[in-house]
């Protein structure tokens, strides 16, 4: 296992310098010259360039400030460095520091997206495991019908219709609540964990089914055992396998998933000020939130793997 | 490698990984009619294909099939429900609902194809390259890949259209972005495994140069998973384009745009329910038809599935 877990670091490392690397980049590659960008989108955004009010000596003394006349190299280790001790910079608007933001926003996408996660995941498994245990039924169908659309529906769509039968005609529902009570968080959670129920349930029929074949299935049963015993001790938790790895994949879609949900529900959270950022061309705060999220969802990534390769030990001892 | 590739391709994966198609068919019939023969007998594939095939036309010919102009606006004719004379209803500018899902459509496959064609270009490109000369090559295209891949769902598109700046051409170029790294690991695995076969082999022993063994030997053995990864991302495309065409990066108003659409409902939807609802049915219907043909198509290619 520590040899696994060694092996797992050292193609996580790169990667992650990779992210950072591309986040970095991000800033010079966008159309323009940063610190142009910034004296005429700081603070309201109107651009000041009509009163000819940009002149080389504060666009010197900006770029000699943010440091951009350094070499890129060098830029890019103090940009990594800044990151250790939590500096992400500071928004256009405003000038609040973009760590700040991010922690103010993260814990409520972060929780909606775990809530979303096990509705979806519970719900999911659910329906594969009766798909499998009834395969070839007109339960198993329309169950496998319920997923196709599930992973055909645009799961913003899907929040909006909530939204308008839940909320608007029923009254069923909160439209907008505080971002902390757990009931204006079920519309938003069932959106956008549709599509997950339905690739979780996809998966654990397919895996169950499989399984079910099996030589020690037919063993189990040749035992005597209850029906109900043979496929909860031991067919689901060889299924279990593949959809631990694609739950914790989800976790990190659903995270990118919560960009259109926020909106929708115009929930607080990074998805939205994301969104908002771009809008208003503050790309100190886009690059902050994508960083966060990718490096998220690498971390996650790793775990999961750890997790699979716990549960499964083939792959620890595999030839990989 | 394979460990994140589970969440890429979870639906297209299990028919995919087995990397065996077309090499094992050896019959009198050409490939193509074998496999438009079972699409012809897969039910749910034909339904796609029609669907398709009728959103397709419909938004080719949209002028003559609607009288009216997507973008005419007639102030007096605003938010009605569905009627004789506008089938879909009106918006809050007095526009047909119906018409503008029918030029809307042109734009929603449009994005989904030149997207997913921008994807299957690079990524196939890189994918092959890595796969076929492995080593270093392989090493850093992977790594690559791996890098592109760490930027979950949607945000590597955003990320993209935050640099570029959001338009309509942008959104476009940013999703075939994001569908870049799904090509390229499922091609590096298709090559990897192809590169074994004595086929390629063969060829190289009679002297073929390299393009020459990638061009004519083994992509046209290795096209089949790709074409059906390419319909299931034509869908996915055509999801990530409405969304972001939802939150404004992409088309701006006044185009007829289904996620656009769906945006300027937000406001009208207590009122007017036919907004929101129509241009979201539009986008499931093409997303499950595009669906639905892949998963036919997946089933057509694979010899342990075919009923004969």
């Amino acid at each position: 296992m520590a040899d696994y877990i060694r092996r797992r670091v050292l193609t996580t490392i790169p990667v992650l310098l990779g992210v950072l690397l591309a986040v970095f980049l991000m800033l010079h590659l966008l159309p323009g010259d940063p610190v142009r960008l910034m004296l005429t989108e700081h603070r309201g955004g109107s651009a000041p360039t009509s009163a000819g009010s940009i002149t080389e000596d504060m666009y010197e003394s900006m770029r000699r400030e943010l440091g951009l006349d350094r070499p890129l190299p060098i830029q890019f280790i103090s940009f990594i460095g800044g990151i250790f001790r939590g500096d992400l910079g500071f928004s256009f608007r405003g000038g609040e520091p973009v760590l700040d933001i991010i922690l103010r926003n993260l814990p409520h996408t972060v929780r909606l997206a775990f809530f979303s996660l096990g509705i979806a995941t519970l719900f999911g498994f659910v329906l594969g495991v009766v798909a499998a245990i009834r395969r070839g039924t007109w339960i198993d169908s329309s169950m496998m019908a319920i997923a196709v659309a599930g992973v055909s529906i645009p799961s913003f769509w899907l929040g909006i219709m909530l939204l308008l039968v839940f909320a608007l005609k029923l009254n069923l529902m909160p439209a907008i609540g505080d971002a902390t009570d757990l009931r204006a968080m079920i519309l938003p959670a069932i959106a956008l964990g549709f599509n997950t129920s339905a690739v979780v349930a996809r998966l654990t029929r397919s895996s169950l089914a499989e399984t079910l074949q099996q030589d020690y299935i037919r063993t189990a049963h040749a035992k005597g055992l209850r029906e109900r015993t043979v496929i909860i001790r031991h067919a689901l938790k060889n299924a279990m396998i593949p959809i631990i790895t694609v739950v914790g994949l989800q976790f990190g879609h659903l995270l990118g998933g919560t960009v259109v949900i926020e909106t929708v529900f115009g929930r607080p959270g990074i998805g939205r000020i994301a969104v908002n950022s771009i809008l208003e061309r503050d790309f100190p705060v886009v690059q902050g939130i994508v960083l966060v999220s990718a490096v998220t969802y690498v971390l996650v990534n790793f775990l999961v793997d750890l997790a699979y390769a716990w549960v499964d030990p083939r792959l620890r001892f595999g030839s990989r | 490698m394979a460990d994140s590739m589970a969440g890429q391709s979870t639906r297209a994966g299990n028919t995919l990984s087995d990397g065996s198609f077309s090499s094992l068919d050896v019959s009198s019939e050409s490939q193509w009619r074998t496999i438009m023969r079972q699409i012809a007998r897969h039910p749910g594939s034909m339904i796609g294909l029609s669907i398709l095939v009728t959103f397709t036309l419909a938004a080719i010919f949209a002028p003559s099939l609607t009288s009216y102009d997507p973008a005419k606006m007639s102030v007096r004719e605003a938010l009605q429900p569905p009627s004789r004379a506008h089938l879909l209803g009106t918006d809050m500018l007095g526009r047909d609902v119906l018409t503008r899902l029918l030029y809307g459509g042109r734009l929603s496959l449009r994005i989904g194809f030149i997207a997913v064609g921008i994807g299957t270009v690079f990524g196939v490109t890189l994918g092959g390259i890595a796969g076929y000369w492995g080593g270093w090559v392989d090493e850093v295209i992977s790594r690559l890949v791996d890098i592109m891949l760490a930027f979950p769902g949607i945000l590597l598109a955003i990320a993209v259209v935050a640099v570029l700046g959001p338009d309509l051409q942008n959104l476009m170029i940013a999703v075939g972005i994001g569908t870049v790294p799904g090509f390229a690991r499922l091609m590096r695995g298709q090559m990897l495994a192809a590169r074994e076969y004595d086929y390629v082999t063969s060829a190289r022993a009679v002297g073929c140069t390299h393009t020459a063994i990638i061009v004519r030997h083994v992509l046209p053995n290795v096209m089949a998973p790709v074409v059906v990864f390419a319909t299931l991302a034509i869908a996915g495309a055509i999801l990530a384009g409405a969304a972001l065409n939802y939150l404004g990066l992409g088309a701006q108003p006044p185009t007829a745009e289904w996620g656009l659409m769906l945006a300027e409902s937000r406001d009208q939807m207590r009122r007017a329910w036919w907004l929101p609802t129509f241009p979201g049915i539009a986008i499931m219907l093409t997303v499950m038809g595009i669906n639905a043909l892949g998963d036919g198509l997946s089933d057509a290619f694979n010899p342990h599935l075919r009923r004969r």
